[in-house]
């Protein structure tokens, strides 16, 4: 009896600990420093540093490549897409990174880029008719008439972003 | 001591009004949801260029605060990026004189998609695309004939003319400004550096863009004229225009969409039947959406295809559905029903009576060799193509628009006459054996 309590704990250590280990790994790989130490990132790195949301903005916050890159509407399918990308980066980075048309890549850019992901900071309902401005703008959106954001911000999250990919992939 | 006070204060007063009028620069300020960046296009253009400005304070982006900046700005990798406004040289701001159905559509998304869809949309590659159908025959007529030939007028026809309505392909110099083979031009299918396909102001003129304006024929007209769609002549031979035309200037053209009914107006201008929501039908930009023939091309034949470049786009049966839909707001089912059967029996007739036994006998004086190489330059094909191409289309979109001088006088009589003078040539070649001189 006192056996099965010990590796019942043994075994809720070593998973906690191992949990642990891959939330710190998760946590530590979504960002511009990881993301951009394979070279074929280098051109959306500096394409993300003179946007918006790379903290050119008047508070300097800056969001996480796997903020946008990555789903956000649950847990399971964050893990997921993580791991099935970081599989396919890696081996990209390998084999195929050098004569990868990055620029044509460009209009596939719904298939890894996720709404979920604005929604997580940007709060359409929050916009109200005392913006006529931004609630025009969105309306269709809201309506379902748009279905992703990057139908209108085309390039969001990367300032001229042909021009970087052009420099340095 | 008083008065003397008065009057030098009166004086001054009267000066200072006399500086104010003197002053060269008359700039207006706006401080209503506008950034800095947008102000600043406001108040200099409003003293180079009163009138854009003139138009746009008086439009309904100026009332929710969408400014120059809001649809003339691009990314600075944009292929129209570029900084010839003194303005922005030199910041991190990049403009463009072009405004696209992509920029449109940033707001306007369900109109740009439709029409996307619409005829409209091809209007430019259809008639000189370099993969359109007509592209060796339209170069021809532009370039060899129309332009005679001459290097430096080839473009010149299609430049003041074609190009007008249907729009251009256009192209830019080193600085990303559009070249005069493109631009300017209210082309309703213009095709972008962009790659977006369309012009919303055609419809909607700049800097106003009223929806009154859409609503009224006039707008059709600038295109739908002469004597290969004397559309607006259509209309205004109709009953629908002949009220228009007696009192629509008393009429609500300001209505918002689908909310635009009956009661607004006492007929139909060309919106209300093409385009506008009435009764249960929902507003579209596709104008494609109620029709159930093609009535331009040689042969009508009914609509059948969900792609745009196709002559035959929409689906005919259920085009004429709703169009019937349309006239039930107004007219009784019975009424509806003659009218149109009255209308498709004369797209028959024509089809039948005219078309087929003209293109039989073209057909078989090209087998034998006896139509002239250019066919600009030959009585038959001359003849033939005005029976299709002008009164064969004012017979047919007379009918289905009730404009009896059109259908009759300016269509089917002309036709008739047409098939007899190319019956004589036809017969005449036959015989002989060879292209009368």
């Amino acid at each position: 009896m006192k056996k099965i309590v010990f590796l019942i704990f043994c075994g809720v250590i070593i998973g906690l600990a191992l949990s642990l280990a891959t939330a710190e790994m998760i946590e530590r790989t979504g960002g511009k420093d990881f993301c951009s130490s394979c070279h074929s990132m280098q051109g959306v790195s500096l394409a993300y540093e003179e946007g918006v949301h790379g903290g050119m903005n008047p508070i300097g916050f800056k969001a996480r490549c796997v903020d946008c890159h990555l789903p956000q509407d649950s847990v399971f399918h964050y893990v997921k897409a993580k791991a099935y990308n970081g599989a396919k980066d890696v081996l990209g980075e390998i084999f195929w990174a050098k004569s990868f048309d990055w620029i044509g890549n460009l209009k596939n850019k719904e298939e890894f880029t996720y709404i979920s992901g604005c929604e997580k900071c940007h709060d359409l309902k929050a916009m109200h008719y005392d913006i006529p401005k931004a609630f025009s703008a969105h309306k269709d959106f809201l309506d379902g008439t748009v279905t992703s954001c990057l139908q209108c911000h085309e390039n969001v999250g990367h300032k001229n972003i042909r021009e970087h990919l052009i420099n340095k992939n | 001591m008083i008065r003397l006070l008065l009057a030098v204060i009166f004086a001054a007063g009267l000066a200072s009004s006399a500086f104010a009028l003197d002053s060269s620069q008359k700039t207006l300020k706006v401080d209503f949801g506008l950034s800095p960046e947008g102000k600043k296009c406001v108040e200099c253009h409003s003293a180079k260029q009163p009138g854009i400005v003139a138009d746009w304070k008086d439009s309904q982006h100026s009332h929710v605060g969408v400014s120059c900046i809001d649809c003339h700005v691009v990314d600075k990798d944009s292929p129209m990026a570029s900084q010839n406004c003194p303005g922005v040289k030199g910041t991190d701001t990049f403009v463009t004189v072009m405004v696209t159905p992509k920029t449109c559509g940033r707001c306007h998304a369900e109109q740009v998609d439709q029409f996307s869809k619409s005829g409209h949309f091809r209007a430019r590659l259809q008639y000189k695309g370099p993969d359109g159908r007509n592209f060796k025959s339209m170069s021809a007529l532009i370039e060899k004939h129309e332009g005679q030939g001459m290097e430096q007028f080839k473009n010149a026809a299609e430049m003041s003319g074609c190009m007008q309505c249907h729009g251009s392909v256009i192209t830019l110099d080193a600085e990303k400004r559009p070249t005069k083979e493109g631009w300017p031009a209210a082309g309703i299918g213009t095709v972008w550096p962009d790659g977006s396909v369309g012009n919303c102001v055609v419809c909607h003129t700049r800097h106003r863009f009223n929806i009154a304006e859409a609503r009224k024929p006039a707008a059709c007209a600038s295109c739908h004229l002469g004597p290969d769609h004397p559309d607006i002549e259509i209309y205004n031979n109709s009953k629908h225009g002949q009220i228009f035309n007696a009192e629509g200037s008393t009429w609500n053209f300001t209505s918002a969409p689908d909310a635009w009914e009956p009661g607004d107006y006492r007929a139909p201008t060309c919106a209300v039947c093409h385009m506008s929501g009435i009764g249960d039908l929902k507003t579209t930009h596709n104008i494609s959406e109620r029709l159930k023939w093609n009535l331009w091309l040689p042969e009508s034949q009914l609509r059948n295809s969900p792609d745009p470049l196709s002559p035959l786009t929409g689906d005919g049966a259920e085009g004429r559905k709703k169009m019937e839909s349309v006239c039930q707001n107004c007219h009784s089912p019975l009424h509806t029903k003659n009218f149109f059967d009255q209308a498709d029996t004369t797209i028959a007739l024509y089809n039948e009576g005219y078309w087929k036994p003209a293109l039989a006998m073209s057909k078989e004086l090209e087998d034998k060799k006896l139509l002239k190489e250019n066919p600009w330059d030959d009585e038959f094909q001359r003849i033939l193509y005005h029976l299709w191409h002008h009164e064969g289309r004012r017979m047919r979109q007379g009918a289905v628009m009730n404009g009896p001088d059109y259908a009759h006088w300016h269509g089917a009589f002309e036709l008739q006459q047409d098939l007899y003078k190319l019956k004589d040539i036809y017969q005449q070649r036959l015989k002989t054996g060879k292209i009368e001189d």
